[in-house]
């Protein structure tokens, strides 16, 4: 196997849990069989909620699942950044480097992008050069098209005379900021989850969870990556005594085989000896037809 | 546990009529069929045989459910129900595609008897834990006791489905105050939901 | 077919009732133009510095592609089609966000504690509630995102650094980084060296970094998110629900806090006249005889007269003026809501279509009938639409209630919209048509007449029995 950099989970709030580096995304997504929910606006369509962006916020389990695994470290974010941002300049010199780099990236691309956009307006300005002359043949007056392309053209290049700052970047991460600190003093425990045994048995047979709210559980369950698949179960963890309410069960039946799922509850049956892991027993609940 | 509603119907018992008869037939199926390895204890409460009868009727009488009767165990807390539905009540998503398979190579439909399923009567009211039904699950066999098990051949895969292949799974039969009962599989360990 | 999950779920979007965003660039998948150099038609994306440029033709669907299957058959082609959509998902999220080369960059400075001491009290101008003490980024240049956003501070006097300029609340200030609409700046001295006064001095590139370090989101969130409640900062549920609001083109605003809540409320409420008649013309409690029928055996000429007797039950009566009960933690109102920004100002703004509590649904139990009423108390009356009238729209009238609020429940980012509403069954007089219909019929058929009056004597020994 090989080593993959720990991912950084970023605590913010006391108790809320975000990953921001799209590379640390991917790797527990592909790695662990977690997917979490993405949760922030897009910057390229932010007036959409089909498909977010970055942060993803991951629950307490799921944490602690990585972190377990060594796939994971915490940091208090706010501790991390308030020391981060008292440093002195010269510190901070590798993420401005960064920023600035990403900066001077930027505009190239955005000149590029530019000088395609004027060619395929020439190409504009020169195919309604021909309609007009083809029209002026035709005895139809074009003048307005004609003023119009001029005007734009004197326009883009006073824009060009002046010497324009660089583009503004906001980068994703503070990898560079904060690097070589967060192994020392930011990193926090993960506190224990009553659903963790149940949540663990679940993504150790493979099995991806989303938030459960959709159809009034603690979990949605999918038989791999939502992605391409449809959820199998939606799901509550219980304590091995904690009762369970028999309109709860036909409820969350009933909802789930309106939805083509099973309910599906579990809960961590105490070890016979302190040393042992406690089996995890499932049940499922489905509408008989009856 | 169980309402006024109830204690009230096990008061009438054995005062002729409804409750009587039923609770005669609840007699003679006990004696009858666990006389084996299954001692009969009488350290059930009356509301839980009276929810047991009130199930039995409703699957006797509205779901035409036949050889339907109540089992008793010393490790259950309670007494199940099990008898043979009119028609077969559970599939699992992979036989289907099996039977589907079969049919596609000898070209026929295969028939889909009936099986005998377990059923464990229960009050909406009440609660349980899952160390309770742990325990039903544990203390069962995935066939009920009058099932004739297949005796599976290894190369007909849909038809271990009836045999080894079949999961612990219990009806659960919740009883409302108004006598209405409404059923639903509980299946033991993770059972993937059926696509239809 | 039954809902199932992502891409046809009905929470991606807020449900709310007549839902009609009139954001210009409220379609979903539709590109802003607030970069104006962008343009629309290139088929052919630049395949260098893919990362600087926004990729109008990824969408949801180039990410979800094609039906999901019911689970694994470990084929070639589930395990590519997979890998296709993790890809596209990776592409689009590398994505850094780049702002305007032209000069007119929007820069926001974070000063978290220019305003913690503000006393902030209620405008006699009755301009709406302003939240000084919560603002911490000063915000420096505009553009389309940030115009409905951000308060100046009055009364500071001349010369003082920033004077003038708006002010952001957490929320407003993620989002707009969020959305790749403002720079976040982290300041190495105070306002002064930000902002020194007189004409801004032309920026070069050298200077830029020894008043501040740019903030990344990263830094943005450690920053501007805190626990509920908590000064200067916006807790991660309320900020994701704002934000998804935000996206739907809602103008949404920090609802003012609970005193000044009542007082507002307060000068909303009518005469003591009206609270009297309004009274008055309600419910009448009767109190029936302990004995006998509850309808004493008579001929009757109208079902009114009959159901006023049977009339037991005490009904719920909506009153226009608040009633006085405590919003109950969680459920307070944290937002207001409008659904578009006509006539609507920064500092005037007309009556909100939306008062909305943020909970989460991990830690809050489905409210109880106190929190609920509470809640809705704090909210002013909205009842039914005068044009609804008539037996034809009573489920629209009982439906939409006398006052609402709604609660946005999130479960880690997943939100989900509940509308509750104060509703008035005892308003719908039901029985008041059989009589009309027997108007209709006209006096002078007695026939007729008699017969449903011995119908009705009948119903009433029913009635008698069932009751005793």
């Amino acid at each position: 196997m090989t080593e993959t950099k720990k991912a950084r989970i970023s605590r913010v709030g006391g108790d809320k849990y975000l990953v921001f580096d799209i590379e640390d995304v991917m790797s527990i997504r592909r790695n662990h069989g977690i997917c979490a929910v993405l949760t922030g606006t897009m910057p390229q369509n932010p007036t959409q909620n089909l498909f977010l962006g970055l942060p993803i916020e991951l629950r307490a389990e799921e944490v602690k699942l990585l972190v377990d695994a060594g796939a994971a470290y915490v940091v208090d974010e706010l501790a991390e950044h308030l020391t981060a941002f008292g440093k002195s300049r010269e510190e901070q010199q590798k993420y401005l480097d960064e920023v600035k780099e990403k900066r001077v990236l930027a505009q190239r691309a955005y000149d590029e992008e530019k000088e395609r956009i004027r060619l395929l307006h020439i190409d504009k300005v020169m195919a309604a050069k021909k309609n007009k002359e083809k029209r002026k043949k035709d005895g139809e007056v074009g003048e307005e098209s004609s003023l119009f392309s001029e005007e734009q053209q004197e326009q883009e290049q006073e824009v060009v005379k002046k010497e324009k700052p660089l583009p503004g970047i906001t980068p994703t991460t503070s990898e560079n900021l904060v690097a070589g600190m967060s192994h020392v003093d930011a990193v926090v425990e993960v506190p224990d989850h009553p659903f963790y045994p149940f949540y663990k048995k679940m993504n150790s047979r493979g099995y991806f969870t989303t938030p459960g709210l959709r159809f009034g559980g603690d979990y949605s369950v999918y038989p791999g990556d939502p992605f391409r698949f449809h959820a199998h179960y939606l799901a509550n963890a219980y304590g091995w005594n904690e009762e369970i309410p028999m309109l709860d069960l036909v409820t969350s039946g009933r909802l789930g085989t309106a939805v083509k799922k099973s309910f599906l509850f579990g809960s961590e049956q105490p070890a016979p000896t302190p040393e042992d892991e406690g089996d995890v027993r499932m049940f499922c609940v489905e509408w008989a037809g009856m | 546990m169980c309402n006024d509603g109830q204690q009230r119907s096990m008061k009438e018992e054995g005062t002729g009529g409804r409750g009587s008869r039923a609770s005669e037939s609840q007699l003679s199926h006990t004696t009858q069929h666990h006389n084996q390895n299954i001692t009969i204890t009488m350290a059930f409460t009356q509301p839980l045989d009276a929810l047991a009868k009130i199930v039995l009727d409703n699957l006797e009488y509205q779901h035409d459910w036949t050889e339907v009767y109540i089992h008793t165990q010393s490790n259950l807390t309670r007494p199940l129900i099990y008898g043979l539905p009119p028609k077969r009540l559970y599939i699992h998503p992979d036989e289907q595609v099996e039977t589907i398979k079969a049919e596609k190579d000898r070209n026929d439909r295969i028939p889909q008897e009936p099986e005998n399923e377990w059923v464990l009567p229960l009050h909406l009211s009440e609660k349980w834990t899952p160390a309770q039904f742990a325990a039903v699950f544990d203390a069962i066999k995935p066939h009920p006791p009058s099932s004739d098990v297949v005796q599976e051949t290894d190369n007909i895969p849909w038809m271990a489905w009836r045999g080894s292949k079949r999961g612990k799974r219990i009806l659960l039969a919740t009883v409302q105050d108004d006598s209405t009962v409404t059923y639903y599989w509980l299946h033991d360990g993770l059972v993937k939901p059926r696509q239809n | 077919m039954p809902f199932d999950d992502d891409n046809d779920n009905p929470t991606l979007t807020p449900s709310f009732p007549s839902s009609s965003t009139s954001s210009p660039s409220a379609d979903p998948l539709l590109q802003p133009d607030e970069d104006e150099d962008e343009d629309e038609d290139d088929d052919a994306p630049s395949h260098n510095f893919l990362l600087f440029k926004k990729q109008p033709n990824i969408s949801a669907q180039t990410i979800r592609k094609g039906e999901k299957d019911f689970e694994s058959h470990g084929t070639l082609l589930q395990s590519s089609a997979l890998e296709a959509s993790r890809n596209a998902m990776q592409e689009v999220l590398s994505y850094s966000r780049v702002h305007a080369s032209s000069g007119a960059t929007v820069k926001g400075w974070y000063f978290p504690d220019r305003w913690k001491d503000y006393v902030e009290s209620k405008d006699p101008e009755g301009k709406s509630w302003g939240h000084f003490r919560d603002r911490v980024v000063i915000l420096d240049g505009s553009n389309t995102s940030t115009q409905n956003l951000g308060r100046a501070v009055v009364g500071q006097k001349k010369g003082t650094p920033g004077r003038g300029k708006d002010w952001l609340l957490p929320e407003d200030a993620l989002y707009l980084v969020e959305r790749g609409s403002m720079e976040l700046w982290w300041p190495r001295g105070g306002l002064e060296t930000v902002f020194p006064g007189g004409e801004e001095p032309k920026e070069g590139e050298e200077d830029e970094y020894a008043k501040g370090v740019p903030v990344s989101l990263q830094g943005a969130y450690a920053l501007l998110i805190g626990g509920e409640g908590e000064r200067g900062k916006i807790s991660l549920r309320r900020f994701q629900v704002y934000s998804n609001l935000k996206r739907c083109g809602y103008l949404v605003v920090r609802a003012p806090p609970r005193t000044i809540e009542e007082k507002m409320l307060e000068e909303g409420r009518r005469g003591l006249w009206e609270w009297l008649s309004s009274t008055v013309a309600g419910w009448t409690e009767r109190k029936p005889a302990a004995f006998g029928p509850l309808v004493k055996p008579g001929l009757y000429r109208s079902y009114a007269q009959i159901y006023r007797q049977m009339a037991l039950i005490p009904r719920h009566k909506p009153l226009s003026v608040e009633k006085r009960e405590e919003m109950k933690d969680p459920f307070g109102i944290h937002y207001i809501v409008w659904k578009s920004a006509h006539k609507w100002s920064k500092l005037r703004q007309p009556p909100p279509d939306f008062y909305l509590s943020v909970v989460d649904a991990q830690e809050t139990m489905v409210p109880q009938l106190g929190e609920i009423s509470g809640l809705i108390a704090a909210t002013p009356p909205a009842g039914p639409k005068p044009e609804w009238t008539g037996p034809g729209r009573i489920y629209a009238r009982l439906k939409h209630g006398h006052r609402n609020a709604l609660i946005a429940v999130v479960d880690h980012g997943v939100i989900n919209y509940m509308r509750f509403a104060e509703a008035a069954f005892g308003e719908e007089n039901v029985t008041a048509r059989f009589d009309y219909r027997k108007r209709v019929g006209g006096p002078k058929h007695g026939g007729w007449r008699g017969g449903k009056e011995v119908m009705a004597i009948c119903q009433l020994e029913q009635i008698y029995n069932y009751v005793i």
